[in-house]
């Protein structure tokens, strides 16, 4: 018998959890540094089963905050974090019950989806969608999508919503989610194209120009199928269609890779190193410029995890439930503390990458929270909102700020959006108008014309 | 020749059946037949609903590409999850297509193609790098080994002629020291084959195997040490060594590799000769568009591989392109059913090669075989007769297996065992949790391929199990190595209720949960599934529950009158099963005290026990009609209209209600008008969005 194969993933989670991924490890940091003006990224974090609040939410605002025990892994990045607290959710509060799938399919959406089990889902196009599209072109990849949990494989999951809601943040459209990569391999794959790099000069056009005919080829398939369907059935050639679109654009090279694939990662890997390298993709892809949109899932929602690995016995989900119980409480502090180290992981992987004149945070938005407030009160409101770094200058990081109550989240992503040079008059069901960020600089922020791109 | 898969009670009917004609037999599929050409009210009697274009799920494209190509490759594993729609991951309204699984598509189709026009292989060899000629900084040789005596790699060298698939082994053994096994990490070009620990010796060294996909050229093969440690005070040290480096193959044989060539190369094309391209294009297109295919068509695959030709490319090149076309073409990713009339709700029969895939991927999950496309080409699956034969036919075949894992394994959330977490402290391994998945995809196999009542699912007194499971379940049985049949008169088994995979899927991770198990059994096997709790239930009243049973704390949610009205439901049924643990032991007592396991429902069924729990639920007339509902959304992949509600309630009465086998149950969805017939699309009013 050979105890290798059966010894692996034990040897990952344990005591080798130091183990460096040689095939990251390896990759010499070449920097995209041929920018005109440094592109802005946006990066959306969802952490499930919402927050324990009450270690979270520091007690007093503006500057000299102290960090709560929840948030005490970002103190070295207080400066480029900025905690909002009072936002609110209300249109993903569900029709009954269904807080988990409605709580996540608003999540970047800000829109009440139509409860259904699958016929006739309805959301909204996503925050980060919609900075995807209008990016467009300049980059070889319009979005990433990456995940930790596929999904169980079975498809009952909250309360006559579909699965498509408690497992998909982005979504293009109304009526299509993004499912996102969660197999490292594959992610690695979407990122990388095939490892064209081990290919020589005349081989990559070669199968350049391979791919060229049967994209050709394939468009025109689509193209006088789609003249043959109903009007509902052709949308699902139009997502075919912008598939072949967006891969032409890749195979052509439009905003060339500076860098090059290192060599492809271990297929098996316990959670904690999964979460790890996937975070590391998703610093590796925006670090190459080969996209300027992630979002990332750490579960989906309504997670059952288990988190022994940190000493904490029963799913997650079960324990959001707490019903205040002091262990329960302790248990999820100790959870959501491990989620904000992810977090902290992901925002130093990026603070580390040099863009001339500040990181790559300083010229990102990272937006961190969960689907509901609290596990026990299934709450759309006061939710736990962190941004982390500034877009170049547009967020007034280093400060706790309390907005007015139940100020829409909505108007939070149009201020993003400002920032990231794709201002909109409204967002989501309740979007209205830019969320002034900063008290102090609240007018500021709110009388200033953010479309004109803001000096670092 | 097996016999008809129908229970006794079915078959006696059809004998009377054929004195009055086909009265069952006909009374789907010509019912509609008057309205065929006519437009039809949505929802109405005569309405076999709209289908919207399915996409080939994962399962789906894996299935259709063995069979299209002869592969092994499994490249759907890297395509991003399916979307579930109504409890199965068939269903055509969630099937989308995002960018980055069309470019999931394009990869594969590359590799798919590449791999079907692989050259014959070169004859295996086996090259050995011996321990001694290795070099690196972090060890040197000793007498014929390598000893690698601190943490890093060494790299041996191999120069292979093909690319495909190797065997990679390392002869090893370690100085051990300390409290843990030497660890030793085995990866070629950063990929990793092998982790884990050799606990060898150099008196008994082991052999460490595992197969890899190796390119053509050199390739470097790394092996590491990870846990160097030294004690000075001891002067014990702990060292890898390395005996040799070996590397097999190619594995892939002569013979399979032509065999995957000659699927699509059925003359020889070398020459360029158009009628051979074309032979050989319109026969693959055929298959994988799983219908004949137009002359135009063929036209347009042909300019493709004259698009290669002409730049300078061989034939066979070109027609790797066409083959990579085809595998990303639309008419293969989807079964487009296509209605003259896309627009308009006119009914209309679906042809000979639309029925076909109807059946071959509700049955198999996969496109239709050769002798289905031959009957499909020869006109007989237009006549029930002809339908119900291939239906026995299929189902007969090992590949309905499919069935047990995409029907049944998302029906009873089997497939959420494979990654259900189950807390440490139990010690339930990897060997268990792949049995427990086992034993319940064999007894639900049965049932497909014996006459048996679906009711018996639940009463069931046999199951199959092997050693390792009967041990974990404590049963004097001995089935051997292998799952065998086993008999469950006078065990604590019997039924789906009672097998550990299902016990454990409604479990926390360390502890049962009557409320999910109840929750299963409505939602599952009854389609009553009570609603969750409504927002803003207060709390239960926080109190000492430190001392409380199980039990106990579920009666304090029940005296709030908000959570009872479903609590009252759920709970009995769950707590009939509290016998049972997290990971579906038995047991007869829980924290010391004995178990309790009876309840009583609202209308004063008192449940004492899985037995008796089995039996009401078995008695239950809902149970064969909840089974019917899930099987006929899973055959239609899409969610029930009031339509096909009363299609549903049709056949159930045809079924006679209960008593029915999967067999019967399955006949009579194939024969269904709406398994047959479909319509186009109804005009929608436009509804203005807010």
């Amino acid at each position: 018998m050979n105890k290798i194969g059966l010894g692996r993933r034990r040897f990952l989670g344990g005591a080798a959890s130091i183990v460096t991924l040689p095939w990251l490890a390896s990759l010499a940091p070449r920097v995209a540094s041929a920018h005109a003006s440094t592109p802005k990224r946006f990066v959306a974090f969802y952490v499930p089963n919402g927050i324990h609040m009450a270690a979270w939410t520091p007690s007093s605002t503006g500057s000299d905050y102290e960090l709560t025990p929840i948030l005490a892994p970002l103190e070295p990045l207080k400066r480029k974090v900025l905690v909002v607290t009072g936002l609110a959710n209300a249109p993903a509060h569900p029709d009954g019950p269904g807080d988990h799938a409605a709580g996540t399919a608003g999540f970047l959406t800000c829109r009440h989806v139509v409860k259904t089990d699958g016929a006739g889902i309805r959301n909204g196009t996503s925050v980060d969608q919609i900075a995807a599209r209008a990016f467009g072109r300049a980059t070889r990849i319009a979005s990433l999508q990456y995940g930790i949990d596929s999904g169980s494989g079975v498809g009952n999951c909250d309360s006559g919503y579909s699965c498509a809601y408690v497992r998909n943040i982005s979504w293009a459209s109304e009526s299509q989610p993004l499912p996102k990569i969660t197999n490292p391999e594959a992610a690695f794959a979407a990122l990388f194209d095939g490892a064209d790099n081990k290919l020589s000069k005349a081989e990559r056009e070669r199968r350049r120009r391979d791919r060229s005919s049967v994209l050709d080829y394939v468009r025109g398939e689509a193209t006088s199928l789609s003249n043959r369907l109903s009007v509902g059935d052709r949308q699902k050639l139009d997502e075919y269609l912008t598939g072949v679109r967006e891969l032409e654009q890749r195979i052509q090279g439009v905003g060339a890779a500076a860098c090059s694939a290192p060599s492809e990662p271990a297929p098996s890997l316990s959670y904690p190193e999964h979460v790890k390298l996937m975070l590391d993709l998703t610093v590796l892809a925006l670090k190459c410029d080969a996209t300027r949109v992630v979002s990332f899932m750490l579960g989906n929602g309504g997670s059952p995890r288990s988190y022994e690995f940190i000493g904490v016995h029963g799913g997650h989900h079960d324990i959001s439930h707490h019903q205040k119980r002091p262990d329960n409480l302790e248990k999820l502090q100790k959870i959501d503390t491990w989620e904000v180290t992810q977090l902290a992981y992901l925002l130093r992987q990026m603070d580390a990458v040099n863009e001339g004149e500040g990181s790559l945070l300083d010229h990102s938005a990272v937006f961190f929270s969960s689907e509901i407030e609290d596990g026990d009160t299934h709450s759309h409101y006061n939710l736990p909102v962190l941004l982390a770094g500034s877009l170049g200058g547009a967020i007034p990081t280093g400060s706790h700020l309390r907005v007015s109550h139940n100020a829409p989240l909505g108007g939070l992503f149009l201020t993003l959006l400002s920032g990231l040079g794709v201002p909109a008059q409204r967002f989501g069901d309740d979007g209205t108008s830019p969320l002034a960020l900063g008290a102090d600089q609240a007018d500021s922020v709110l009388g200033r014309p953010l479309q004109t791109p803001l000096a670092i | 020749m097996r016999t008809l898969p129908l229970s006794p009670k079915r078959a006696f009917r059809f004998l009377l059946g054929i004195a009055s004609c086909c009265a069952l037999s006909c009374a789907g599929a010509p019912r509609l037949e008057s309205s065929v050409g006519k437009w039809v009210a949505p929802n109405s009697p005569q309405d076999p609903g709209h289908p919207l274009l399915h996409r080939l799920n994962r399962a789906e494209y894996d299935n259709t590409v063995h069979e299209l190509l002869g592969t092994e490759l499994e490249p759907a594993l890297l395509f991003p999850n399916d979307d579930h729609a109504f409890g199965f991951d068939n269903n055509a309204g969630v099937l989308s297509i995002s960018p980055l699984e069309f470019q999931a598509y394009e990869h594969a189709a590359e590799e798919l193609a590449a791999e079907a026009f692989a050259p014959p292989p070169p004859p295996a060899t086996k090259q050995v790098v011996e321990g001694e000629t290795l070099q690196s900084s972090f060890g040197g040789r000793r007498a014929t080994a390598f000893n690698l005596a601190s943490n890093g790699s060494v790299f041996a060298k191999f120069e292979l002629a093909a690319h495909g698939r190797y065997r990679v082994t390392v002869r090893a053994w370690g100085e051990q020291s300390g409290t843990e096994p030497v660890r030793m990490r085995v990866a070629v070009a950063g990929r990793e084959l092998l982790v884990g620990d050799v606990p060898n010796v150099a008196a008994a060294p082991g052999e460490f195997t595992r197969d890899a996909t190796l390119s053509a050229g050199e390739n470097a093969i790394e092996v590491s040490f990870l846990n160097d440690s030294f004690d000075p005070k001891t002067r014990l040290d702990r060292n890898l060594l390395i005996d040799f480096v070996s590397v097999e193959g190619p594995l892939d044989t002569k013979a399979e590799v032509e065999a995957r060539r000659e699927r699509i190369l059925i003359c020889e094309p070398a020459g360029g000769r158009d009628d051979c391209v074309r032979r050989i294009l319109e026969h693959f297109a055929e298959r994988a568009f799983r219908r004949p295919v137009t002359s135009s068509e063929i036209d347009r695959l042909l300019a493709l591989v004259r698009v290669a030709t002409n730049s300078g490319e061989s034939v066979e090149h070109g027609l790797e392109l066409a083959v990579r076309a085809i595998l990303l073409s639309p008419h293969f990713l989807f079964r487009p059913e296509l209605d003259a009339e896309p627009n308009a709700p006119v009914v209309r029969r679906l042809n000979d090669f639309e029925i076909a895939s109807r059946l071959s991927y509700f049955l198999w999950s996969s496109m239709p075989d050769d002798e289905l496309f031959r009957a499909a080409r020869a006109g007989e699956l237009r006549a029930t007769s002809g339908l119900r034969k291939q239906t026995e036919r299929m189902l007969a075949d090992p590949r309905s297996l499919a069935l047990v894992d995409d029907f049944a394994g998302q029906w009873l959330l089997l497939r959420a065992l494979d990654d259900h977490q189950v807390d440490g402290n139990l010690n339930f391994d990897a060997r268990t949790r792949a049995g427990m998945t086992e034993e319940t995809r064999l007894f639900f196999a049965e049932f497909l391929h014996r006459p048996l009542p679906v009711e018996e699912l639940l009463t069931a007194r046999f199951t199959y199990l092997d050693d390792n499971l009967a041990g974990f379940y404590g049963l004097a049985a001995r089935p051997g190595a292998k799952f065998a049949k086993v008999d469950l008169n006078g065990a604590e088994r019997g039924g789906l209720l009672r097998q550990a995979s299902l016990l454990t899927v409604t479990s926390l991770p360390h502890r049962s949960s009557p409320v999910k198990r109840g929750k299963w059994v409505l939602g599952q096997l009854l389609c009553s599934e009570p609603p969750p709790p409504p927002p803003g239930v207060p709390q239960i009243p926080h109190q000492d529950f430190s001392k409380a049973t199980l039990r106990e704390i579920l009666k304090a949610h029940r005296d709030k009158p908000e959570c009872a009205v479903c609590h009252n439901v759920l709970d009995p049924i769950g707590l009939a099963l509290e016998n049972y643990d997290a990971i579906g032991r038995f047991r007869a007592s829980d924290h010391g005290q004995a178990v309790d396991a009876h309840g009583v429902l609202p209308d004063g069924t008192v449940l004492n026990g899985p037995d008796d729990l089995s039996r009401s639920i078995a008695k239950d007339p809902r149970f064969p009609a909840c089974v019917a509902e899930k099987l006929y959304i899973y055959a239609l992949g899409r969610g029930l209209e009031a339509s096909d509600r009363s299609e549903l309630e049709r056949m159930l009465k045809e079924l006679g209600g209960r008593g029915f086998s999967f067999a019967d149950l399955i006949s009579e969805i194939v024969e269904s008008s709406t398994f047959r017939y479909r319509r186009g699309d109804a005009p929608k009013l436009e509804v203005s969005q807010p």
